[in-house]
């Protein structure tokens, strides 16, 4: 059986949920290996959060807000970016890889960038294979 | 006195209105002819063009009315007379029986199993039957059936009686009688709607005659899942599915051998809905539209109608007959208008797009409230353009679909501005009281999954009944079920008896997204008794049943671990209680056009201090470069006069050549930085309304430049108002910068700026030789006569091809155009050429859209909380949009955009306090080492030191919840309530609990 990687996405509650939800009502399809998790704000993604997922056997992580300037909490997505360069370091480090982590900005109007990143996403998690530490947190 | 108001029509037009009404506390008499609110689109499959399940978005709004204790829901009732009183109207109602007692009856259905007699609804008939006793359609509201006199046994004659003798709650009443009852209110709004025309006098089309030829009304009881056939096209001939459709656009419309010379307006773009509906349900099967010109001209609409190319198969002729072929096959004879071929072609289905006609009542209200109807039996507004919902009578406003075909955006917009100069009537207000939320319940968690087929939306594409029994057997689950319609009343009811009977203290909702759904699910907990946050939803429609519609197992496998995940997460729920906001009671209007000087006097009339900010020094926007209105505005004088209005009122400042610069707060409390030419000014306000209009396209993205004699729409207009114009020859070239590569919406104006143009040429000059070059001539609703009456007086329209620009040749004079429908090329000679052009984004949409960090949609015009049901609101609480820069628009529609926005900030600020949802961050003292990471990160500067200086703490009015602090917080120490760490963890765990194969 061919691989099926196991994705989590971190959405914020304002641009990029809202460009989920237009994924669906325009029927969008894209690869149904996504499972996702609403915050807020971008801003609120502990790196705890994408530690643990990976730790838990996420084969890739995406994390998604507004655009840069368009934070519904003036720049959170900003203090996102930092995380993001740094959590890439980390994944690195710890053996995981950072190419496992994206990063995307997706308005609520954007339905459509919303479902082409995440097959995107899926299909580079699916030429890496599964990742270097699933089954080590048993 | 307080106010009351009596609204007639309950479609999505009256409910929006007497929601509106009551949300700020005006009493409210909805009076409805049928037994059910609800109106023609809850009986839609999908609205138009983001394929919104309409139920779906509909039901919450029918319960919101239904639970309102504000309105008084009549159903079965007429008007039968209305006299001027002192307060306003005393009415007479007529209340026809129901013979089902609505105190009694909950609901059951078990008396239409056991009723004898089927009948057919409207719009259904032959495709499935109901009984005599019945609900017009699954998601009624009162959800109480009401028994068809005419066709029920026992009323005829005094047989059967079935109904009484199963009802266990002794419902039914056969005694009951019509009721004459007298009722006084002190305005009275209108929005009886239309009716979807029934071609029978269109015999050429056979309809009636032909069983496969079905109107379009009847097509979309057909794809609604609780329709008649369960949403299956079938053919009433053979119950076959077709799969050589045709739909014919114009049918009814346009058409003065019928007498309805206007155009529909809706019908282009619901008729591309459907044919994409019909290929969603069968890929595999034909769809072709004939059409005279694709009218779509609104928000969204020219992108639909450019994606459906793709899959529908667009053909310009008007057929000209139907014959019934073999096995009920149609033969349809058409010209097509392209090719000038005139063609037989078989279809096993015929869809006639029909269009909307007035309803009954509509000529006996006119009489009764001596208010005007137009020729074609609509009620026709005092002013068409700068008042166009009011009527002779000051407390009687036209709203909707009765006043001419309405999209339900327009609908929307037309009620919430009645709502508004309602408000702005003399009389008092009730204050809305303050409710307190109920509390935790229950020590050890008893969770309720409730999953949704949503129609056939999940349904189809999810095993539903599987979900539920996996759903049984997660940790604290100790209730699942499936229902059709999560949302409708039945629906909801189950949550609520469920809760009670299971002793229920966390909801897990299994449907669609939280964003258009939470609150209406949070209202049936709280009337449970729960705590609203003990709610948490599945997102299984728009995350999985829609985007993975073609992975039966995937789906249903990711359904389940979905509903796992808010199961997780729900074992963890804690109760939250709303703060309450002060609201400033100012308002600051951005743009001094036509909108926003109208929204100014709508505030100000409805007791508010205004702001008007504008960036240009004067007042009136883009109003000196119309000409006269057909009829007989002249848009100058009119912003001159209300400019005046402006100044005279104490309560509205202007701020002339001022922008503003920057932008803090939130709902209640914002503050604006205006760079005046006194320097900057402060501005504190509780909402904002922003109408920064439009710019026009830059005429070289179509490849031209200007002259001379080659002008602009502008241009031209000032000419026409100055009397310069000396030419005899004239051309005009329409889609200007508009429906190409760089600007791919339509801009919805033009084409009805520019029929305008030709008409007050004509009249200055009727022997000019005037020849418009179009490509689709969208002259929507009763523009459609501007359009027939220049034709008559001999403008000459030629359709050309944007592959094909026409070629304007400046020095000498021509223009070149490939004329699509003689396939020939035609040099036009020309004394002046006019280029209209269509519209962008102002620079104040652009600069203000980064200020207030607002979505745009792909056109660079603000997007709306919801296109079809919130046109006006924004995801911003307490800033609204209208007019142009929500979308380009004529002067009324964005004069009732301004009015009804007007609307939208009084209610937010009405009553002085705005309700704000309880997600905040909280400190836990023993953790927090007090390294104030946290105060650096907040953008609120809502953190600071505690007094005695060992630990943070959070100022919570000025909390908004992000969560950003709690992701920095190195010792875990800050949680954020409805978000916590342990919640969310919990739900990225569950992910990886199950097999997620």
């Amino acid at each position: 059986m061919s691989f099926e990687p196991k994705i989590l996405a971190f959405l914020c509650n304002w641009c990029s949920y809202g460009a989920a939800d237009m994924a669906g009502t325009s029927r969008l399809q894209y690869p149904s290996n996504i499972r996702i998790i609403r915050f807020m704000c971008s801003g609120r993604i502990d790196p705890n959060f994408v530690i643990e997922a990976f730790l838990r056997g996420a084969d890739g992580v995406m994390i998604t807000g507004c655009h840069i300037g368009d934070c519904h909490y003036i720049d959170g997505n900003y203090k996102t970016v930092h995380r993001y360069e740094f959590l890439k370091e980390y994944l690195d480090t710890l053996g995981i890889g950072s190419e496992r982590l994206t990063l995307e900005w997706c308005s609520a109007a954007e339905g459509m960038k919303f479902s082409q990143k995440v097959t995107e996403f899926t299909e580079r998690i699916r030429k890496l294979g599964p990742s270097p530490i699933k089954g080590d947190e048993q | 006195m307080n106010k009351t108001a009596a609204v007639v029509g309950a479609g999505i037009s009256g409910m929006q209105a007497a929601l509106s009404l009551a949300e700020r506390g005006v009493k409210v008499y909805l009076i409805e002819k049928t037994s059910s609110i609800g109106g023609i689109m809850a009986r839609l499959d999908k609205t138009m063009p983001t394929l919104d399940c309409s139920i779906c978005i509909l039901s919450p709004f029918m319960l919101a009315v239904d639970r309102n204790p504000m309105i008084d829901i009549l159903t079965l009732t007429d008007i039968i007379g209305a006299e001027k009183s002192d307060i306003g109207y005393k009415l007479t109602l007529r209340k026809r029986p129901r013979y089902v007692d609505m105190d009694k009856c909950t609901g059951c259905r078990d008396c239409m199993s056991k009723c004898p007699k089927k009948i057919t609804l409207e719009h259904e008939e032959p495709f499935g039957t109901v009984k005599a006793i019945h609900f017009d359609f699954d998601q009624a509201i009162p959800a109480v059936p009401y028994i068809d006199a005419e066709n029920c046994l026992m009323l005829i004659k005094g047989t059967c009686g079935n109904c009484a003798k199963f009802c266990d709650k002794d419902a039914i009443d056969f005694e009951q009688k019509e009721e004459i009852v007298p009722l006084e209110v002190s305005s009275v709004i209108l929005a009886t709607g239309a009716r979807p025309y029934i071609p029978l006098d269109r015999m050429e089309y056979g309809y009636g005659r032909y069983k496969n030829v079905i109107t379009a009304m009847e097509l979309e009881r057909l794809l609604s899942a609780s329709g008649p056939t369960e949403g299956n096209v079938v053919r009433a001939s053979d119950g076959k599915e077709p799969k050589n459709i045709a739909f014919i656009n114009c049918v009814g419309s346009r058409d003065l051998k019928t007498g309805r010379g206007y155009c529909s307006k809706v019908c282009c773009m619901y008729g591309i809905k459907e044919a994409l509906l019909v290929k969603d349900h069968d890929p595999g099967a034909n769809v072709t539209i004939f059409y005279i010109d694709i009218r779509a001209s609104g928000k969204g609409y020219e992108e639909f109608f450019q994606n459906a190319k793709d899959s529908i198969r667009f053909v310009r002729g008007r057929p000209g007959e139907i014959l019934e072929h073999e096995g009920n096959d149609l033969l349809i004879r058409y010209e097509n208008t392209e090719t000038q071929e005139v063609i037989e072609e078989c279809f096993d289905m015929v869809v006639l797009n029909t269009a909307l006609v007035p309803c009954e009542e509509t000529q006996q209200l006119s009489e009764m409230f001596d208010i005007s109807v137009n020729n074609y039996g609509f009620f026709m507004p005092s002013k068409d353009i700068s008042c166009p919902i009011d009527t002779k009578q000051d407390n009687v406003f036209v709203v909707g679909a009765c006043q001419g075909p309405n999209d339900i955006t327009d609908c929307v917009s037309q009620s919430i501005g009645a709502v508004s100069k309602t408000f702005s009537m003399k009389g008092d207000i009730k204050q809305k009281e303050k409710r307190s939320l109920p509390g935790a319940s229950g020590k050890d968690p008893r969770i309720g999954v409730f999953v949704c087929h949503c129609g056939k939306n999940i349904g189809k594409y999810v095993d539903v009944k599987d979900v539920v029994e996996y759903a049984k057997k997660l940790p604290d689950v100790v209730y699942a079920e499936d229902s059709l319609f999560t949302c409708s009343d039945q629906g909801q009811k189950s949550i609520k008896d469920t809760i009670k009977k299971e002793k229920l203290n966390r909801v897990v909702v299994a449907a669609c997204s939280p964003k258009t759904h939470e609150n209406t699910f949070q209202e049936a907990l709280i009337e449970a008794g729960l705590n609203p946050y003990m709610l948490e939803m599945a997102n299984i429609r728009n995350q999985c049943s829609w985007v993975h519609s073609k992975q039966y197992d995937l789906a249903t496998q990711k359904t389940k671990d979905l509903v796992r995940m808010s199961v997780a997460k729900a074992r963890l729920l804690e109760p939250l209680y709303q703060r309450e906001v002060d609201v400033v009671q100012h308002v600051a209007v951005i743009g001094g056009g036509f909108t926003g000087m109208a929204s100014a006097l709508e505030m100000a009339k409805n007791g508010f201090r205004v702001s008007l900010i504008e960036r240009e020094s004067k007042l009136g926007g883009k109003a000196s470069v119309t000409n006269k209105q057909k009829d007989g505005t002249i848009p100058e004088e009119l912003a001159e006069m209300m400019a005046n209005h402006l100044e005279e009122s104490n309560n509205i400042s202007v701020f002339l050549s001022s922008e503003v610069e920057n932008v803090e707060g939130f709902v209640g409390d914002f503050i604006l930085d205006v760079s005046t030419p006194n320097g900057i000014e402060k501005i504190e306000c509780g909402t904002v309304i922003i109408a920064t209009g439009f710019d026009s396209a830059d005429v070289k993205s179509s490849g031209y430049t200007t002259s001379e004699s080659v002008i602009t729409d502008e241009k031209f207009s000032s000419m026409v108002n100055c009397g310069m114009l000396d030419g005899k020859n004239y051309v005009f070239i329409l889609c200007v910068g508009a429906r190409n590569e760089q600007n791919p919406y339509c801009s919805k104006f033009c084409c009805i700026s520019s029929l305008n143009h030709v008409r007050c040429l004509l009249e200055d000059k009727p022997d000019a030789n005037v020849t418009v070059l179009y490509r689709d001539i969208r002259a929507y609703g009763y523009h459609e006569d501007t359009y027939r009456e220049v034709s008559e007086k001999g403008a000459n329209f030629i359709r050309y091809s944007p592959e094909m620009m026409p070629h304007i040749d400046i020095d000498k004079k021509v223009v070149e155009v490939y004329d699509t429908t003689s396939s020939k090329t035609r040099t036009i000679e020309f004394d002046y050429c006019v280029l209209e052009r269509g519209a962008i984004p102002s620079k104040g949409t652009t600069k203000l859209r980064k200020l207030f960090k607002m979505s745009v949609v792909s056109s660079g015009f603000f997007a709306e909380a919801h296109l079809k049901l919130a046109p006006l609101d924004t995801a911003l609480d307490g800033v609204f949009i209208a007019g142009s820069c929500q979308y380009p628009k004529g002067i009324s529609e964005a004069i009732t955009q301004a009015v009804s926005a007007a609307g939208r900030a009084s209610i937010a600020m009405g009553g002085g306090t705005y309700s704000a949802i309880p997600i905040t961050a909280s400190i836990d003292e023993n953790k927090c080492i007090a390294c104030k990471l946290c105060m650096d990160m907040c953008p609120y500067k809502a953190l600071q030191m505690s007094e005695n200086g060992i630990h943070m703490e959070v100022i919570t009015v000025s909390c908004k919840g992000c969560g950003t602090c709690a992701a920095f917080c190195p010792s875990n120490a800050i949680t954020i309530s409805g978000f916590t760490y342990k919640q969310e963890k919990e739900k990225l765990k569950a992910i990886f609990e199950g097999s997620m194969e």
